[in-house]
């Protein structure tokens, strides 16, 4: 295509092209090989990955992510043991390292709407005798936890916390019943006593 | 040798270059770099500590990053650019700038655009597409004023008494032609009011076409006439031959034609079609070897000239500068990797990515350039050679700590959010996990641009010095010439001469046959990625039979323009990727329909806080409202900024019929009804909210404020969406 040599260069330089522009001159030395080696594999590269892709059965996207979630569900279905009893539940109530770890949790995820000592706030006050899911026991606030109130803006927690976690704040959330915080939000649901 | 052509004796013409106006460039291109600076530190900041907007709404990140990102790109790059191209081409082509008329328009026209740029962004007029904020009067100035320049460059040309032109000019050329064809494209608006207008584009067609624009912007905005600019100045300032023709005109042509296909690496792993994703991904990795043609032709210029480098700050920073073009060019399609990308996409990882080239790339060049062209211009020697040595150290150091300290955040910050225990959970639930931990980064971050600034005022001072020094009856500008012909040339002598050189070499005789030629190579890609796209992807294609969407009510779509006013999506994405750590932190990945009647789309490009695509019913209306007046009320170590205006700030129904039936034409189903009553049905609505807000115990008097239209919104999204 080019050749080394402008035949009017007088220029001691063999690769000089004889051109000249505002001084600058210019050389015609080969690209370097690796340079066009790597140039052809990227774009051999290129074709059959579109062919793959596009043209073929490479696995969509849409596909693979299937793929990671079933992987994701048989990791969940796996360490989801049957529901925890009452008792379970209860003897997390009396164990200070889960009320601790529960404590922990509930300042992370749920004080924003049910204050900082559960008082209430935009959700409802969670150490008086009111209910408005349940009466009130370990399991009625499990429930209320793992599967949320979606229309009231109480979301499922148990998609998005490991089941331990879940059981720990629910035992703290039992164990700050009848607390009495300062400032809390009027009654909401049915007055129950245990 | 053009001489022996026969054609044009150049050594005996007296060329008078008009460097008046590289002058003014040149001082707007230092002007504006400070500005872009301290900009870029000021939003670091803000990143690190809400508080240092001060509260105040004009200020917040959301509008100032577009500020930011617009000041370095058209202002110190654009300016810079210009005093760069019209230096060199009046010398490469021996002859003075077409029309001293239409250079000055050029400059003072892009001041007024920058400046128009500075005052609404702030005020939150926006389109809300990035790097394409400036709304549609201004978008019009833009496109005339660089039609200006195109007209002035390719004049320029024709007047040339070289009969070939050199490789810088085929950049220049290719950045004119393909910037007008991706501004005018992405352009395309209706306008509302005077500061108010809807793309025709919506949801994933406005998503390839913003990002076909945003790509190619930073390959014929940053990248093209940068390496015109380095083709020039790195030969200049060591006075060594190019290393190699073929190699400037194989990778000329290359990076042309294979650029412009690579836009949808933006939207990888997104509701992008699949098709255009997989486009996206090998372009970009066929991009990688031209992109390192240039920086190989940049850098064995310099070959045996390493000692010269060593003590020339000028070469320095030429000579970094290319090797950061080289970093950044095989970093980008790393990054194109789809699952490299699941990790670096939306977070500091490409902010890290675009810094490199930014500050490296050209930063680096302008500074090279400036040095060079200051003792040049005002003809007398640099005050002091070692200050701009300090400033090449500070600035490389500034860099690297900026890079180092963007990447680990943005790797780690990745990591964890998508950490996934075995119990199949997310081992960091709450996204604010993962934000503490990368705050102290966003500190040493700014670290790194402040170190960069400080070097530029070593710069300032040094060319404030330079001047004053400079001899003072310094003979004025050259003047115009009385006749400045075009070149008439005798093609068949000229075609003879150059064809023992290739075919190239005649096309190099012929630069308006180049300009077509480069206009061709950019619309192959555009064509085969956007035709498709736009044709099929409409509310009536089959892509959407599965789905029923409803648009936004008259409130809800009040509330997003506020969104988009407020920058929103500059840390807040709208797309749930197809990957495991989406779809468990955020739930389904994103449809094509759930966007397809936003105008404009919202997919955002980085995640400072969380998605929000089905955000929409997740929390109470109160909790919005309590969480946009003091985010810490709500999430302790938030550092989102308050938003204590939109409870005060009356909501402004006045065009929100004329924004329905703007809407309406656009394909938007609202029935005319729906149009008419707008005002009132947002009215009623905002209502509606306020009074349940109370009912929450929540603040009294919120009807008709601007809060209640964004948490309708915000309660929207992921709710309009129903499968059939």
């Amino acid at each position: 295509m080019t050749k080394e040599k402008d035949p009017h260069s007088n220029s001691d330089n063999p690769h000089d092209m004889g051109h000249d522009y505002d001084g600058i001159r210019e050389d015609n030395h080969p690209a370097p090989t690796w340079w066009w080696t790597f140039f052809i594999i990227s774009i051999i590269f290129g074709f059959f990955y579109f062919l793959h892709y596009s043209l073929m059965d490479g696995e969509t996207l849409k596909h693979r992510l299937a793929r990671d979630m079933d992987q994701i569900e048989s990791l969940r279905a796996k360490d989801a043991k049957a529901e925890p009893s009452e008792a379970d539940l209860t003897a997390l109530v009396a164990s200070p390292a889960a009320l601790k770890a529960g404590r922990e949790t509930f300042a992370g995820k749920c004080v924003s709407c049910h204050g900082d000592l559960g008082q209430g706030g935009i959700g409802p006050n969670l150490t008086d005798n009111y209910w408005i899911h349940g009466a009130g026991t370990v399991t009625d606030i499990y429930h209320v936890v793992t599967q949320g109130v979606l229309e009231k803006g109480m979301p499922a927690w148990g998609a998005v916390l490991p089941p331990d976690e879940v059981k720990r704040v629910v035992a703290y959330v039992k164990s700050i019943h009848g607390s009495n915080p300062p400032n809390p939000k009027p009654p909401q649901g049915t007055e129950i006593h245990d | 040798m053009s001489t022996s052509t026969g054609v044009i004796n150049t050594e005996k013409f007296d060329h008078k270059y008009d460097d008046e106006i590289v002058k003014y460039f040149l001082m707007a291109t230092i002007i504006w770099a400070g500005v872009a600076l301290l900009l870029g530190i000021y939003a670091a900041l803000e990143l690190a500590n809400y508080k240092f907007n001060l509260g105040l709404q004009w200020l917040t990140f959301g509008r100032i990053r577009p500020l930011h990102t617009n000041a370095a790109i058209f202002a110190f790059g654009g300016n810079g650019i210009f005093a760069g191209i019209y230096h060199s081409s009046q010398r490469l082509l021996k002859t003075r700038l077409f029309s001293d008329k239409l250079s000055w328009f050029h400059f003072w026209g892009w001041q007024l655009i920058i400046l128009a740029a500075a005052i609404t962004l702030p005020l939150g007029l926006t389109q809300g597409k990035e790097y394409h904020e400036l709304e549609w009067p201004i978008n019009i100035a833009v496109a005339i004023v660089w039609i200006a320049f195109g007209i002035n460059l390719l004049q320029t040309i024709r007047r040339r008494k070289e009969p070939h032109i050199y490789v810088a000019l085929w950049f220049y050329i290719a950045t004119f032609v393909t910037i007008a064809l991706l501004y005018v494209v992405n352009s395309i608006e209706i306008p509302v009011s005077w500061f108010n207008s809807y793309p025709v584009y919506a949801g994933v067609q406005d998503a390839l076409v913003q990002w076909w624009y945003g790509h190619n912007a930073v390959a014929f905005f940053l990248t093209t006439p940068f390496l015109g600019l380095m083709y020039y100045y790195i030969p200049k300032a060591v006075n060594k031959p190019v290393y190699s023709y073929r190699l400037s005109v194989v990778h000329f042509w290359s990076l042309v034609f294979i650029y412009i296909w690579a836009g949808p690496h933006h939207l990888l792993n997104t509701a992008l079609p699949e098709w255009a994703q997989t486009l996206g991904v090998i372009f970009s990795v066929m991009l990688w070897i031209p992109s390192w043609g240039g920086m190989i032709n940049g850098l064995m210029t310099l070959r045996g000239s390493w000692d010269k480098v060593k003590t020339d700050p000028i070469l320095k920073f030429l000579a970094t500068g290319t090797i950061f073009y080289g970093m950044s060019t095989f970093e980008g399609p790393l990054l194109s990797l789809k699952s490299v990308n699941e990790v670096a996409h939306y977070s500091d990882w490409i902010i890290a990515h675009v810094h490199g080239g930014a500050l490296g790339w050209n930063g680096f060049i302008l500074f090279g350039m400036v040095y060079y062209l200051v003792p040049r211009l005002w003809k007398t020697e640099l005050y002091n050679k070692s200050l701009a040595e300090t400033h090449f150290w500070l600035g490389t150091i500034g860099i690297v700590i900026y890079i180092v300290s963007m990447w680990t955040a943005g790797i780690a910050q990745s990591m964890m959010l998508n950490a996934v225990d075995a119990t199949g959970h997310l081992v960091y639930p709450d996204f604010v996990q993962t934000v503490v931990r990368i705050v102290p980064l966003y500190y040493v971050r700014s670290l790194g641009g402040l170190m960069y600034f400080v070097g530029y005022l070593l710069m300032v001072y040094n060319v404030v010095k330079t001047i004053k020094g400079a001899p003072v009856a310094l003979a004025a500008s050259a003047k115009r010439e009385e006749a400045n012909p075009v070149l008439k040339l005798d093609t068949q002598a000229l075609v003879q001469e150059s064809i023992s050189e290739g075919p190239h070499r005649v096309l190099e005789g012929f630069p308006m046959v180049m300009t077509v030629l480069a206009v061709a190579a950019v619309l192959v890609g555009t064509m085969i990625e956007l035709i498709p796209m736009i044709t099929s992807t409409n509310a009536q294609s089959e892509e959407f039979a599965a789905f029923k969407v409803k648009p936004l009510t008259s409130l809800q779509l009040a509330g997003r323009d506020i969104y988009v006013r407020e920058g929103c999506y500059l840390c807040h994405s709208q797309m749930i990727r197809t990957t495991v750590g989406d779809v468990l932190r955020y739930g389904p990945a994103s449809e094509t329909a759930d966007s397809m009647y936003d105008h404009p789309f919202q997919w955002g490009s980085k995640r400072t806080g969380p998605d929000l695509a089905r955000v929409g019913g997740k929390y109470p209306d109160l909790w919005h409202v309590r969480h946009l007046l003091n985010p810490r009320d709500i999430v302790p170590q938030s550092i989102m900024p308050t938003y204590s205006w939109l409870l005060e700030q009356k909501l402004d129904l006045g065009t929100i019929e004329r924004r329905f039936s703007v809407l309406k034409m656009l394909g938007v189903p609202y029935s005319d009804e729906d149009v008419k009553n707008a005002a009132e049905n947002a009215k009623k609505d905002s209502i509606a909210i306020a009074e349940d807000l109370v009912k929450q115990g929540g603040p009294q008097g919120l009807e008709n404020k601007e809060i209640t239209a964004l948490v309708a919104y915000l309660q929207s999204l992921g709710k309009q969406t129903e499968k059939r």
